[in-house]
């Protein structure tokens, strides 16, 4: 049996849910679970606004130390880092289960996913690189940005029930306990990094360079699309799934807030695949959804007088630069 | 067909007691070239080619714009280039000057024959934390190691190497905060980019001080091996040359030493001191007294402190 699941904080229940339709249309024989970093019962959802999938949360996976790891990460973080921790969940109490796959809740998927299953019978892993040619100008994001948070993209990840995989799964629980941050200085990138060493590591891994497959703002320049009766293409080939990463329904005419390279009027062969994600998100309900802020996730603080701040700082910093 | 093979490396004029000791490692009927960067040659040598003597028009913009470890990366490609399409060697290996050649290098041609390019991970297994570093230092630092790369004549490689040079030509800094770190991050892309790459996982191949604690070396039978199963081909010297103090055990551990002290007996008879060379974990961390990094521990906790004044709020590494 395979099982998809996404993981998201309440606030990003349509994107969930809208990845959730799209699997059930396209895959239905997938199970597909929502892994939900936030606690409904304190949240109060309306019965008639919960999603109609399976919901997990997160509280309920028996992860040790869960309360340690909610002070120490911001709330990308928090769901970024818990990943692990629910194919271990789905490796070891659902015992039907072959093989998982994550899918970032900002994703849809298009068309039936047969060639991943195929290839998880023969692989242990499948990832996607966020590139798969080169990319000659220095925008946001070019090739350097991927240098230091990760050349495959953690949007997507699928494991095969292996003890391969299995190890796998085990090592990168124990580094997201505590690095799963963002501090690229010291080659912290949240979960994605980490899996740089997924080839070098371990055997068996494919890379999967189908222009099709994790399709986002990232591989734009190499990608281009076009749309016949509802059906999307990208260079003469299928959209398996498309990642909506950094769009926000609120501003239709962004593409995404991370990147500068193009724009729609650049790039009319997105419209189609960004109109149908607008119109599903609305129908989910994102406006009701987005008001909700994580259980998990206390307030970042709010340091007042920044500028006394630094100025009190330089004589510091200026003589440990000198050391 | 020896000859259609190249063995090159890179340095300054400072650094080529090394290459004596690579070029004596080498068997006789193999080429053997050495690039040399600095903007004033001092030596003539058959076998040294000067980065000035490059007819590309890129190499003035290098000098002006690198410091020497820089330079001495980003030259690579360029060399590289230089020998495949101008010097039509149809192989060409790069390693680093601080490499020595223990096992034999046919093993590496053979396997150079049914790829157009050849990496080695850094290191192979999960290993956590060691006195060297630990697994994130990999992270930003690179996975394939840049002191060993193998090449073959073709459109592929050479289109590798046209890539390669542009991302040089103006990002070959050390400044891991920007995903850079010399040439060598960039070799993370060659096995998503280009075709017929080979990532050789081989224990026997680049032993050096960041992959010891995943192999034990020993000798029997008038060969060394590498975890009694695999034939030895390689060490790279580069951060073995001194080493803080911690390291001691891993290098002990791993019965390294015994080849680390025949090549300082080799490279002494070239040079009594190491000539500096650079090294990313002493980039990383640098040794400094304790005085001094008492002071800088208090410095950062006194800008912490202003910073965050008056909530405490968890400062992680």
């Amino acid at each position: 049996m395979t099982l998809a699941f996404t993981l998201c904080s309440i606030n990003y229940l349509a994107q969930a849910r809208t990845l959730g339709d799209s699997l059930r249309r396209t895959n239905p024989h997938i199970r597909f679970i929502i892994g939900l970093v936030d606690r409904l019962d304190v949240a109060q959802v309306p019965t008639d606004m919960l999603p109609d999938f399976e919901l997990l949360e997160l509280h309920n996976i028996g992860i040790s130390g869960l309360q340690e790891m909610c002070e120490h990460y911001n709330i990308t973080e928090l769901n970024t880092a818990v990943k692990p921790y629910f194919f271990r969940y789905f490796f070891e109490q659902i015992s039907q289960v072959s093989n998982v796959i994550y899918f970032d809740p900002d994703i849809i998927v298009y068309q039936p996913l047969t060639e991943l299953e195929n290839l998880l019978q023969k692989h242990d892993f499948v990832l996607t690189p966020h590139l798969a040619t080169p990319i000659d100008d220095q925008l946001t994001p070019n090739e350097l940005h991927h240098l230091n948070t990760g050349v495959y993209n953690l949007g997507f990840i699928a494991l095969r029930k292996s003890p391969e995989a299995i190890d796998f799964v085990k090592w990168w629980a124990e580094k997201l306990f505590n690095e799963c941050k963002i501090d690229l200085c010291n080659g912290l990138f949240v979960d994605q990094n980490w899996v740089n060493f997924a080839p070098i590591f371990w055997n068996n891994v494919h890379v999967e360079k189908h222009p099709g497959w994790n399709a986002a703002y990232w591989n734009l320049h190499e990608r281009s699309f076009s749309s016949k009766e509802g059906t999307h293409s990208v260079n003469n080939l299928p959209v398996m799934f498309f990642h909506y990463s950094g769009y926000d329904p609120a501003k239709p005419n962004i593409i995404s807030k991370y990147q500068n390279r193009f724009t729609f009027e650049q790039r009319p062969d997105l419209i189609a695949l960004f109109e149908f994600y607008r119109a599903e998100l609305l129908r989910n309900h994102n406006a009701y959804y987005r008001q909700f802020s994580c259980f998990y996730i206390k307030s970042e603080p709010v340091y007042k007088y920044q500028r006394v701040r630094e100025f009190l700082k330089k004589p510091f910093e200026k003589w440990l630069a000198k050391l | 067909m020896a000859s259609q093979t190249l063995i090159f490396t890179v340095c300054t004029v400072a650094q080529l007691p090394f290459t004596k000791v690579l070029g004596d490692s080498l068997p006789p009927n193999i080429s053997f070239k050495i690039g040399i960067v600095d903007a004033n040659r001092t030596v003539f040598d058959s076998r040294t080619i000067s980065l000035n003597e490059l007819p590309m028009s890129e190499i003035q913009s290098l000098q002006q714009r690198y410091d020497e470890a820089s330079l001495i990366a980003a030259s690579k490609p360029f060399f590289a280039d230089f020998f495949l399409q101008t010097k039509q060697y149809q192989t060409l290996i790069y390693v680093d000057p601080t490499v020595f050649f223990i096992g034999d290098i046919g093993a590496i041609v053979q396997v150079i024959k049914n790829y157009d390019i050849v990496l080695t991970p850094r290191i192979t297994h999960k290993f956590g934390k060691t006195p060297y570093g630990d697994e994130k230092m990999f992270l930003n630092t690179g996975m394939y190691d840049s002191g060993f790369w193998a090449i073959r004549q073709s459109d592929n490689t050479l289109q590798f190497l046209k890539w390669w040079k542009e991302r040089l030509f103006d990002r070959a800094h050390f400044n891991l905060c920007e995903g850079m770190n010399h040439e060598q991050l960039w070799l993370n892309y060659v096995p998503i980019f280009f075709k017929n790459v080979l990532v050789n996982k081989n224990i026997g191949w680049n032993l050096a001080l960041h992959n010891l604690h995943e192999r034990a070396v020993t000798f029997s039978e008038n060969e060394w091996k590498v975890n009694q199963t695999e034939k030895l081909i390689f060490v790279n010297f580069r951060e073995c040359l001194s080493f803080p103090k911690a390291l001691n055990t891993t290098i002990q551990a791993s019965g390294f030493d015994s080849i680390r002290k025949i090549y300082l007996a080799n490279l002494t008879q070239y040079i009594s001191r190491p000539p500096s060379i650079f090294s990313v974990r002493s980039a990383l961390f640098p040794q400094i007294s304790p005085w001094k990094r008492f002071l800088k521990q208090q410095l950062q906790s006194i800008i912490d402190s202003i910073s965050h004044f008056p909530l405490y709020h968890k400062i992680t590494k």
